[in-house]
């Protein structure tokens, strides 16, 4: 860590000195019990984050921890040739092995570059928006957005209703160095409107929810 | 700086607006998409939280406003809190500074390369251009604004900075600059693009990127993009810089969810961009990828002049874009005509505000036609997902235009006789059945299910500067003064 510069001093200054021109409007930050009411009557929460997930244009493949290996190799199949995966990675290599793909080593981001599917599994999941949590723990960055496919593992006692109950109950998430919040595949619209998805991030997200209540 | 966003001062809007309502292409592009993403937003809002879409603005509006009020103390929280994850934090009084001291990472780091992600304090400070200047080639990775870049063109909407650009001017930049083959097809210039900057990810020295929000309690960054060029940006050169305005800051990651749930909604009608992305210091021990330094240069430039005035509010702002869909006078307009990287209605009262804040004039002076680029329909305020009452401000910079002398004669006049004329009821009427009567055998009209409409296409004397560009309504049937006279029981009739 360098020395501050005296520049950070002198604006902490003026901006002590700005705060104090204006009376002060809000001395408290409001409770927030509005911002919870997508998921407020969830019966179900798998079924509510695997319904929003695919409104936002992911694929769900719902399994159960049985079928967990066989649906995998099946994905890995249809799509790639060289794999990289992060965690759970006996899976991964007995998936690759079944699918007859190449798993690189994921200790390396440069390879990222190189490879057509990113593995990983999630920090936790949010029910009400469909969205997949991920971060550098213990996770080389960027397996989720490098390749042009991701194929995130998601376990059911993994979602959260809310995004309100990650900040709230998994602080750890955002401890990471890096921390995303997936919310869909890549997607532009800047041409004339029209939706493109694959622009720099991938293509096609597919999530596979492992519920041991699945059928 | 490109001309189109920082002009040369005073700005005259009227020839830009000019010129933008007479092409048809952009009345086609800008209001088509700005007409669509209003209704989308309208229809998620109505879809997601029903009537508690008025509560949710108020708490976000609230929350901002806190954090706004105690910007001081959270502003030393976030210092300490990065620091304490590995980050340097600068602080950058002027655009000048800002770019000064990047100029400096940079040089330390030998870099000769740059990936950088969209973000409009980085417009507003000319980044770019300092970069490009000192040799650093810095490529603008959010496709939109690679295309701008490509065409050496300006973003002209804060979310969709090419909304004014069709398909066939991208191919032709795509052919010119990159040497591709022609095509049309998004997906295929989406293509061309993608495969042309991901070799330019890996190779590039520095990442620069701006932030949506900062957390003092982390002392973290969110950045939110639906490409993933963010996440691209910061993972593969050994030094990122992240460019932010002071009044980014909240508490932290407690108060944020309300804003992130508003902000894609308001801005695209998505429940979350596809990429919320935090970024606290720098990798870790033991990691694999991401930056070795991320540096935090908190930009001033005006904003703590803004701060400290009577418009405050307006800091409040998360840059959503809703306010400029909603807006009839951008949607004709187009954001080039407001001369600033903040087009639209925010931009309206922004623009002056941080012009005077920096320069220590008035801030109207050079924007003398800007509090008046609009119909003060309130539309915007209605749209805006942390309430700020833009009409309110437009009127008080009107006011503070007609204080100075800055207002127009013509406008002047036509004021003074409407005052005179109606201090005098008798001759009001008059006035008004006569104007009635001139339109209506001028007018012309059209019955619609709300009863009819006339207008004029070309009024006579002072209302020629009105018609030069957009049509006179005026009312048919019985004047309200008839209508109350018949309906006026309570008094008798007269």
């Amino acid at each position: 860590m360098t020395a501050r510069s005296p520049a950070v001093d002198l604006l902490l200054a003026r901006v002590r000195a700005a705060v104090r021109a204006q009376p002060v409007s809000v001395a408290e930050v409001p409770a927030h019990t509005v911002v919870r009411r997508i998921a407020r009557d969830a019966a179900n929460l798998a079924d509510l984050f695997a319904a929003k997930a695919q409104a936002v244009g992911m694929r769900v493949t719902r399994v159960d921890d049985a079928g967990l290996d066989a649906t995998l190799a099946k994905l890995l199949e249809a799509r790639g040739t060289t794999v990289v995966a992060v965690r759970d990675a006996a899976l991964a290599a007995r998936a690759s092995a079944a699918a007859g793909a190449r798993l690189a080593p994921n200790d390396n981001a440069d390879l990222l570059f190189d490879c057509e599917v990113g593995v990983t599994d999630v920090d936790c999941a949010i029910a009400e928006s469909g969205s997949l949590v991920v971060s550098t723990n213990g996770r080389i960055r960027n397996a989720w957005v490098t390749p042009p496919i991701h194929i995130a593992i998601v376990r059911a006692s993994q979602i959260l209703p809310d995004l309100v109950d990650l900040f709230e109950t998994r602080p750890d998430t955002l401890d990471a160095a890096s921390t995303t919040i997936i919310t869909g595949p890549s997607k532009t619209a800047d041409i004339e409107g029209v939706l493109v998805t694959g622009v720099h991030g991938p293509a096609a997200v597919e999530i596979v929810l492992v519920d041991q209540a699945a059928p | 700086m490109n001309p189109l966003i920082a002009p040369q001062l005073p700005f005259d809007m009227k020839p830009r607006a000019r010129e933008a309502v007479r092409d048809l292409k952009l009345q086609q592009f800008v209001g088509n998409a700005t007409h669509l993403k209003d209704s989308q937003r309208g229809g998620i809002f109505d879809r997601d939280f029903g009537l508690e879409y008025d509560d949710l603005r108020t708490v976000a509006r609230d929350t901002k406003q806190y954090a706004l009020d105690h910007l001081d103390e959270l502003l030393e929280r976030f210092i300490a809190n990065a620091e304490a994850s590995g980050a340097h934090i600068h602080a950058a009084a002027t655009g000048r500074d800002a770019c000064a001291i990047a100029l400096d990472i940079a040089r330390a780091h030998h870099a000769t390369s740059c990936v950088k992600s969209k973000s409009m304090v980085t417009e507003e400070i000319g980044l770019l251009p300092a970069f490009e200047a000192a040799g650093i080639k810095t490529l603008e990775t959010d496709l939109g604004e690679f295309i701008l870049q490509i065409d050496g063109d300006a973003p002209s909407h804060i979310v969709t900075p090419m909304i004014h650009k069709d398909r066939v001017a991208t191919a032709k930049s795509f052919v010119r600059e990159l040497g591709s083959r022609y095509t049309e097809d998004p997906e295929e210039l989406t293509k061309i693009a993608r495969e042309h900057m991901r070799g330019l990810y890996r190779a590039a020295d520095i990442g620069v990127s701006g932030a949506n929000f900062l957390l003092a309690d982390e002392g973290s960054a969110v950045i939110c993009t639906n490409e993933g060029n963010f996440d691209l940006s910061v993972g593969g050169p050994p030094v990122h810089i992240v460019f932010v305005g002071i009044e980014k800051l909240i508490r932290g990651a407690r108060d944020l969810a309300p804003f992130l749930k508003l902000l894609a909604r308001s801005g695209t009608a998505q429940p979350l961009t596809i990429y919320t992305s935090f970024v606290r210091g720098p990798r870790r021990t033991g990691e694999h990828g991401g930056p070795k330094e991320v540096h935090f240069v908190l930009v001033d430039a005006g904003r703590v002049g803004v701060l400290a005035s009577e418009k405050r509010d307006l800091l409040r702002c998360i840059r959503c874009g809703a306010c400029l869909n909603a807006c009839p006078v951008y949607r004709k307009v187009g954001g080039h005509s407001y001369g600033s990287v903040y087009a639209g209605p925010i931009g309206a009262v922004l623009t002056p505000e941080l012009e005077r804040a920096q320069s220590g004039s008035n801030g109207l002076t050079n924007y003398p036609d800007l509090p008046r680029a609009s119909s003060l329909c309130g539309a915007c305020y209605e749209a805006c997902p942390v309430k700020i009452d833009i009409p309110k401000f437009l009127l008080h910079d009107r006011a503070r235009l007609r204080e100075r002398g800055l207002s127009p004669a013509s406008e002047e006049s036509v004021l003074r006789v409407w005052r005179w004329l109606a201090e005098r009821p008798a001759l009001f009427r008059l006035a008004v059945g006569a104007a009635r009567l001139h339109a209506r055998m001028l007018g012309q009209r059209e019955a619609t299910q709300d009863g009819d409409r006339a207008w004029l296409t070309r009024a006579p004397g002072p209302g020629a500067g009105w018609t030069a560009t957009r049509d006179l309504g005026f009312a048919t049937g019985e004047s309200f003064r008839e209508w109350f006279a018949k309906h006026d029981n309570a008094r008798g009739a007269r």
